[in-house]
Protein backbone atom coordinates (compact mmCIF):
# COMPACT_ATOMS: atom_id res chain seq x y z
CA UNK A 1 0.00 0.00 0.00
CA UNK A 2 1.56 2.86 -0.89
CA UNK A 3 1.73 6.01 1.20
CA UNK A 4 1.25 10.04 1.17
CA UNK A 5 3.65 10.84 4.10
CA UNK A 6 2.12 12.94 7.20
CA UNK A 7 -1.53 12.90 5.83
CA UNK A 8 -1.46 8.58 6.62
CA UNK A 9 -1.12 9.74 10.10
CA UNK A 10 -3.16 12.53 10.35
CA UNK A 11 -6.26 10.06 8.43
CA UNK A 12 -5.27 7.48 11.72
CA UNK A 13 -5.60 10.20 14.02
CA UNK A 14 -8.74 11.99 12.60
CA UNK A 15 -10.27 8.64 12.84
CA UNK A 16 -8.85 8.16 16.58
CA UNK A 17 -11.13 11.64 17.12
CA UNK A 18 -7.47 13.11 17.89
CA UNK A 19 -7.42 15.71 16.03
CA UNK A 20 -7.70 19.43 16.61
CA UNK A 21 -9.50 22.08 13.94
CA UNK A 22 -6.64 23.28 12.31
CA UNK A 23 -5.39 19.74 11.32
CA UNK A 24 -8.73 18.67 10.01
CA UNK A 25 -8.54 21.91 7.93
CA UNK A 26 -4.97 20.27 6.75
CA UNK A 27 -6.64 17.04 6.12
CA UNK A 28 -9.61 18.25 4.46
CA UNK A 29 -7.60 19.92 1.99
CA UNK A 30 -4.81 17.56 0.76
CA UNK A 31 -8.02 14.68 0.72
CA UNK A 32 -9.85 17.36 -1.82
CA UNK A 33 -6.49 17.24 -3.90
CA UNK A 34 -5.84 13.83 -3.49
CA UNK A 35 -7.19 11.00 -5.45
CA UNK A 36 -5.58 8.16 -3.63
CA UNK A 37 -6.44 9.55 0.13
CA UNK A 38 -10.11 10.61 -1.04
CA UNK A 39 -10.56 7.05 -1.38
CA UNK A 40 -8.92 5.59 1.08
CA UNK A 41 -10.98 8.02 3.46
CA UNK A 42 -14.14 7.00 2.16
CA UNK A 43 -13.66 3.57 2.16
CA UNK A 44 -12.20 3.59 5.93
CA UNK A 45 -15.20 6.70 6.96
CA UNK A 46 -17.28 3.78 5.63
CA UNK A 47 -15.89 0.74 7.43
CA UNK A 48 -15.84 2.62 10.73
CA UNK A 49 -19.33 4.53 9.91
CA UNK A 50 -20.48 1.18 10.01
CA UNK A 51 -18.49 -0.54 13.31
CA UNK A 52 -19.73 2.77 14.92
CA UNK A 53 -23.42 2.51 14.09
CA UNK A 54 -23.60 -0.81 13.74
CA UNK A 55 -26.99 -1.95 16.06
CA UNK A 56 -25.31 -3.20 19.64
CA UNK A 57 -26.68 -6.79 20.56
CA UNK A 58 -29.17 -6.46 23.79
CA UNK A 59 -29.12 -9.29 26.27
CA UNK A 60 -32.59 -11.03 27.35
CA UNK A 61 -33.66 -10.13 30.45
CA UNK A 62 -34.28 -13.75 31.14
CA UNK A 63 -30.45 -14.19 31.16
CA UNK A 64 -29.96 -11.34 34.03
CA UNK A 65 -32.62 -13.03 36.26
CA UNK A 66 -30.49 -16.69 35.19
CA UNK A 67 -27.62 -14.69 36.91
CA UNK A 68 -29.25 -12.60 39.45
CA UNK A 69 -30.48 -16.68 40.47
CA UNK A 70 -26.82 -18.27 40.19
CA UNK A 71 -25.60 -15.35 42.54
CA UNK A 72 -28.08 -15.81 45.58
CA UNK A 73 -27.14 -19.41 45.81
CA UNK A 74 -23.12 -18.07 45.98
CA UNK A 75 -21.25 -17.25 48.62
CA UNK A 76 -20.88 -13.74 49.08
CA UNK A 77 -17.29 -12.91 47.97
CA UNK A 78 -14.62 -12.08 50.21
CA UNK A 79 -12.15 -9.07 49.89
CA UNK A 80 -8.71 -10.41 48.59
CA UNK A 81 -5.90 -10.52 50.96
CA UNK A 82 -3.52 -8.79 50.64
CA UNK A 83 -0.58 -10.10 48.33
CA UNK A 84 2.27 -12.22 49.84
CA UNK A 85 4.84 -10.18 48.00
CA UNK A 86 5.07 -7.07 49.06
CA UNK A 87 4.74 -8.35 53.01
CA UNK A 88 8.00 -10.33 52.18
CA UNK A 89 9.80 -7.46 50.61
CA UNK A 90 8.82 -5.12 53.63
CA UNK A 91 10.08 -8.14 55.57
CA UNK A 92 13.25 -8.53 53.86
CA UNK A 93 14.03 -4.86 54.07
CA UNK A 94 12.88 -4.87 58.12
CA UNK A 95 15.35 -7.91 58.62
CA UNK A 96 18.10 -7.06 56.46
CA UNK A 97 17.61 -3.23 58.26
CA UNK A 98 17.28 -4.76 61.63
CA UNK A 99 20.69 -6.92 61.18
CA UNK A 100 22.52 -3.95 60.06
CA UNK A 101 21.04 -1.70 63.09
CA UNK A 102 22.53 -4.68 65.61
CA UNK A 103 26.09 -4.11 64.09
CA UNK A 104 26.75 -1.30 66.74
CA UNK A 105 29.12 1.01 65.23
CA UNK A 106 29.46 0.36 61.83
CA UNK A 107 27.93 3.62 60.78
CA UNK A 108 25.27 4.94 58.76
CA UNK A 109 27.00 4.11 55.12
CA UNK A 110 27.16 0.45 55.78
CA UNK A 111 23.51 0.24 56.99
CA UNK A 112 22.58 1.97 53.80
CA UNK A 113 24.20 -0.27 51.21
CA UNK A 114 22.44 -2.82 53.35
CA UNK A 115 19.10 -1.19 52.68
CA UNK A 116 19.83 -0.12 49.45
CA UNK A 117 21.38 -3.85 48.34
CA UNK A 118 17.80 -5.28 49.38
CA UNK A 119 15.88 -2.63 47.58
CA UNK A 120 17.39 -2.93 44.74
CA UNK A 121 17.24 -6.77 44.33
CA UNK A 122 13.33 -6.04 44.93
CA UNK A 123 12.99 -3.50 42.22
CA UNK A 124 15.15 -5.21 39.67
CA UNK A 125 13.77 -8.36 40.32
CA UNK A 126 9.90 -6.89 39.66
CA UNK A 127 10.87 -4.71 36.59
CA UNK A 128 12.35 -7.75 34.95
CA UNK A 129 9.71 -10.08 35.69
CA UNK A 130 7.19 -7.28 34.93
CA UNK A 131 9.03 -7.05 31.53
CA UNK A 132 8.67 -10.83 30.80
CA UNK A 133 5.27 -11.02 31.41
CA UNK A 134 4.30 -8.35 29.23
CA UNK A 135 6.42 -10.10 26.41
CA UNK A 136 4.55 -13.69 27.00
CA UNK A 137 1.01 -11.71 27.50
CA UNK A 138 1.94 -10.03 23.95
CA UNK A 139 2.73 -13.03 22.01
CA UNK A 140 0.33 -15.32 23.48
CA UNK A 141 -2.74 -13.05 24.91
CA UNK A 142 -4.34 -15.69 26.02
CA UNK A 143 -1.84 -16.94 28.46
CA UNK A 144 -1.92 -12.97 29.65
CA UNK A 145 -3.71 -14.65 33.03
CA UNK A 146 -1.19 -16.71 32.97
CA UNK A 147 1.97 -14.73 32.84
CA UNK A 148 0.34 -12.23 35.47
CA UNK A 149 0.26 -15.16 37.59
CA UNK A 150 3.65 -15.99 36.77
CA UNK A 151 4.49 -12.33 37.34
CA UNK A 152 3.29 -12.90 40.83
CA UNK A 153 4.84 -16.09 41.77
CA UNK A 154 8.42 -14.58 40.54
CA UNK A 155 7.83 -11.48 42.82
CA UNK A 156 7.45 -13.44 45.43
CA UNK A 157 10.70 -16.03 44.90
CA UNK A 158 12.34 -12.25 44.12
CA UNK A 159 11.35 -11.08 47.32
CA UNK A 160 12.67 -13.95 49.19
CA UNK A 161 15.77 -13.74 47.04
CA UNK A 162 16.38 -10.21 48.01
CA UNK A 163 15.85 -11.11 51.84
CA UNK A 164 19.09 -13.72 51.15
CA UNK A 165 21.14 -10.35 49.48
CA UNK A 166 20.19 -8.24 52.76
CA UNK A 167 21.32 -11.11 54.71
CA UNK A 168 24.23 -11.57 52.90
CA UNK A 169 24.94 -7.91 53.57
CA UNK A 170 25.01 -7.35 57.25
CA UNK A 171 27.04 -11.03 57.38
CA UNK A 172 29.59 -9.34 55.27
CA UNK A 173 29.80 -5.88 57.26
CA UNK A 174 29.91 -8.32 60.55
CA UNK A 175 32.75 -9.73 59.51
CA UNK A 176 34.41 -6.51 58.46
CA UNK A 177 33.57 -5.51 62.18
CA UNK B 1 -28.54 10.36 45.02
CA UNK B 2 -27.37 7.56 42.64
CA UNK B 3 -24.92 4.99 44.24
CA UNK B 4 -20.93 4.61 42.44
CA UNK B 5 -19.92 1.44 41.20
CA UNK B 6 -17.52 1.87 44.36
CA UNK B 7 -20.87 1.61 46.85
CA UNK B 8 -22.70 -0.91 45.10
CA UNK B 9 -19.69 -3.05 44.95
CA UNK B 10 -19.39 -2.27 49.34
CA UNK B 11 -22.99 -3.37 49.67
CA UNK B 12 -22.43 -6.61 47.87
CA UNK B 13 -19.41 -7.30 49.44
CA UNK B 14 -21.17 -7.26 53.03
CA UNK B 15 -24.03 -9.32 51.82
CA UNK B 16 -26.20 -7.11 50.48
CA UNK B 17 -26.55 -9.57 46.99
CA UNK B 18 -29.10 -7.60 45.50
CA UNK B 19 -27.70 -4.64 44.61
CA UNK B 20 -25.49 -6.72 42.15
CA UNK B 21 -28.68 -6.02 39.74
CA UNK B 22 -27.70 -2.80 39.42
CA UNK B 23 -24.16 -3.17 38.72
CA UNK B 24 -25.53 -6.05 35.81
CA UNK B 25 -27.77 -2.99 34.72
CA UNK B 26 -25.31 -0.38 33.96
CA UNK B 27 -22.72 -3.03 32.27
CA UNK B 28 -25.24 -5.12 30.52
CA UNK B 29 -24.80 -4.35 27.16
CA UNK B 30 -20.97 -3.37 27.20
CA UNK B 31 -20.55 -7.16 28.65
CA UNK B 32 -22.99 -8.46 26.22
CA UNK B 33 -21.56 -6.62 22.90
CA UNK B 34 -18.16 -7.42 23.80
CA UNK B 35 -18.81 -11.14 24.02
CA UNK B 36 -20.99 -10.52 21.49
CA UNK B 37 -18.68 -9.36 18.35
CA UNK B 38 -16.10 -12.01 19.72
CA UNK B 39 -17.86 -14.89 19.48
CA UNK B 40 -20.44 -13.98 16.59
CA UNK B 41 -23.03 -16.19 18.23
CA UNK B 42 -26.04 -15.75 20.26
CA UNK B 43 -26.32 -18.70 21.81
CA UNK B 44 -22.28 -18.80 23.08
CA UNK B 45 -23.04 -15.03 23.91
CA UNK B 46 -25.73 -16.10 25.66
CA UNK B 47 -24.06 -18.39 27.57
CA UNK B 48 -20.94 -16.27 28.03
CA UNK B 49 -22.84 -13.49 29.22
CA UNK B 50 -23.95 -15.67 32.48
CA UNK B 51 -20.75 -16.91 32.65
CA UNK B 52 -18.82 -13.56 32.85
CA UNK B 53 -21.34 -11.83 35.37
CA UNK B 54 -21.20 -14.92 37.50
CA UNK B 55 -17.21 -14.55 37.45
CA UNK B 56 -17.26 -10.54 38.15
CA UNK B 57 -19.67 -11.36 41.22
CA UNK B 58 -17.01 -14.08 42.64
CA UNK B 59 -14.40 -11.30 42.06
CA UNK B 60 -15.89 -8.32 43.22
CA UNK B 61 -13.66 -8.47 46.31
CA UNK B 62 -10.43 -8.29 43.91
CA UNK B 63 -11.33 -5.25 42.21
CA UNK B 64 -8.88 -2.15 42.28
CA UNK B 65 -10.71 1.16 42.32
CA UNK B 66 -7.90 2.64 40.64
CA UNK B 67 -9.50 1.16 37.03
CA UNK B 68 -13.16 2.26 36.12
CA UNK B 69 -15.55 -1.06 36.16
CA UNK B 70 -15.85 -0.44 32.77
CA UNK B 71 -12.80 -1.36 32.09
CA UNK B 72 -12.52 -4.64 34.24
CA UNK B 73 -15.31 -5.78 33.46
CA UNK B 74 -13.98 -6.02 30.23
CA UNK B 75 -11.15 -7.36 31.11
CA UNK B 76 -13.19 -10.63 32.94
CA UNK B 77 -14.89 -10.30 29.52
CA UNK B 78 -12.42 -10.42 27.07
CA UNK B 79 -10.24 -13.46 28.98
CA UNK B 80 -13.62 -15.12 29.37
CA UNK B 81 -14.37 -14.97 25.81
CA UNK B 82 -10.13 -16.37 24.93
CA UNK B 83 -10.76 -19.34 27.25
CA UNK B 84 -13.82 -19.96 25.05
CA UNK B 85 -11.77 -19.72 21.66
CA UNK B 86 -9.31 -22.20 23.07
CA UNK B 87 -11.94 -24.41 24.40
CA UNK B 88 -14.01 -24.46 21.28
CA UNK B 89 -10.57 -24.81 19.29
CA UNK B 90 -10.16 -28.49 21.31
CA UNK B 91 -13.92 -29.25 21.19
CA UNK B 92 -15.00 -28.17 17.46
CA UNK B 93 -13.77 -28.72 13.60
CA UNK B 94 -12.58 -25.74 12.29
CA UNK B 95 -14.88 -25.74 9.48
CA UNK B 96 -17.76 -25.25 11.43
CA UNK B 97 -15.63 -22.78 14.13
CA UNK B 98 -15.09 -20.64 10.60
CA UNK B 99 -18.96 -19.63 10.43
CA UNK B 100 -20.13 -16.40 12.40
CA UNK B 101 -22.87 -14.03 12.69
CA UNK B 102 -26.21 -14.70 13.12
CA UNK B 103 -28.44 -14.51 9.92
CA UNK B 104 -30.30 -10.81 10.46
CA UNK B 105 -33.09 -10.69 7.90
CA UNK B 106 -34.58 -7.05 7.12
CA UNK B 107 -36.33 -5.18 5.30
CA UNK B 108 -35.80 -5.50 1.30
CA UNK B 109 -35.01 -1.74 0.68
CA UNK B 110 -32.38 -1.77 3.51
CA UNK B 111 -30.65 -5.02 2.09
CA UNK B 112 -28.04 -3.14 0.43
CA UNK B 113 -26.71 -1.74 3.82
CA UNK B 114 -27.31 -4.67 5.76
CA UNK B 115 -25.09 -6.67 3.41
CA UNK B 116 -22.39 -3.74 3.49
CA UNK B 117 -22.55 -4.19 7.42
CA UNK B 118 -22.38 -7.52 7.52
CA UNK B 119 -19.20 -7.56 5.40
CA UNK B 120 -17.68 -5.45 7.79
CA UNK B 121 -18.30 -7.19 10.77
CA UNK B 122 -17.31 -9.94 9.04
CA UNK B 123 -14.10 -8.85 7.82
CA UNK B 124 -13.52 -7.54 11.81
CA UNK B 125 -14.49 -11.53 12.54
CA UNK B 126 -11.95 -12.12 10.10
CA UNK B 127 -8.70 -10.32 11.82
CA UNK B 128 -6.51 -12.03 14.31
CA UNK B 129 -7.36 -11.62 18.19
CA UNK B 130 -4.26 -9.14 18.55
CA UNK B 131 -6.14 -6.71 16.13
CA UNK B 132 -9.96 -7.20 16.01
CA UNK B 133 -9.98 -6.54 19.81
CA UNK B 134 -8.46 -3.33 19.32
CA UNK B 135 -10.83 -2.26 16.55
CA UNK B 136 -13.58 -3.27 18.59
CA UNK B 137 -13.04 -2.04 22.31
CA UNK B 138 -12.58 1.39 20.23
CA UNK B 139 -14.93 1.62 17.78
CA UNK B 140 -17.96 -0.21 18.72
CA UNK B 141 -17.85 0.20 22.85
CA UNK B 142 -16.00 3.15 22.94
CA UNK B 143 -13.24 2.31 25.04
CA UNK B 144 -9.83 5.18 25.06
CA UNK B 145 -6.77 3.64 24.00
CA UNK B 146 -5.79 4.02 28.18
CA UNK B 147 -8.79 1.90 28.61
CA UNK B 148 -7.82 -0.59 26.11
CA UNK B 149 -4.25 -0.53 27.61
CA UNK B 150 -5.64 -2.12 30.45
CA UNK B 151 -7.94 -4.73 28.98
CA UNK B 152 -5.35 -6.03 27.03
CA UNK B 153 -2.72 -5.52 29.41
CA UNK B 154 -0.56 -3.96 26.45
CA UNK B 155 1.28 -0.62 26.08
CA UNK B 156 -0.58 2.10 24.50
CA UNK B 157 1.74 2.85 21.65
CA UNK B 158 1.15 -0.88 21.04
CA UNK B 159 -2.40 -0.81 20.96
CA UNK B 160 -2.15 2.47 19.00
CA UNK B 161 -0.18 0.71 16.04
CA UNK B 162 -2.57 -2.83 16.11
CA UNK B 163 -5.62 -0.47 15.86
CA UNK B 164 -3.88 1.23 12.84
CA UNK B 165 -2.97 -1.85 11.38
CA UNK B 166 -6.17 -3.34 11.73
CA UNK B 167 -7.95 -0.23 9.82
CA UNK B 168 -5.61 -1.02 6.91
CA UNK B 169 -6.03 -4.49 7.09
CA UNK B 170 -9.97 -4.06 6.86
CA UNK B 171 -9.33 -1.42 4.19
CA UNK B 172 -7.46 -4.07 1.90
CA UNK B 173 -10.03 -6.88 2.68
CA UNK B 174 -13.16 -4.60 2.04
CA UNK B 175 -11.33 -2.43 -1.12
CA UNK B 176 -15.03 -3.35 -2.99
CA UNK B 177 -13.46 -0.80 -5.67
CA UNK B 178 -9.83 -0.91 -5.79
CA UNK B 179 -9.86 2.47 -3.96
CA UNK B 180 -6.31 1.38 -2.31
Amino acid sequence: MKRCGRNDELMMRFFDRGLGEAEIALLDNHVRSCGRCKKRFDLLSGIIGVLEHAAPAEASQELDESVMRAVRALPVPAPAPAGTAPVLAAAGILLALALAVALQGNGPVELMLAAADTLNGVVAGAWKTQLAADFIGGLFPGLAGSASRLFWNVVVAGAASSMLVGLRSAVSVLRKA
Amino acid sequence: MEMTDADIIAECLSGRTETFAELMTRYRRLVYNVIYNYTGTREDSDDLYQDVFIRIYQSLGTYNAAYRFSTWATRIAVNACFDWRKKRRETVPIESATEVGDARPGPEEQYIAEEQTERVLEAVQGLPDMYRLPVQLFHQEGLSYREIADVLKQPESIVKNRLYRARLMLAGSLNWDGAL
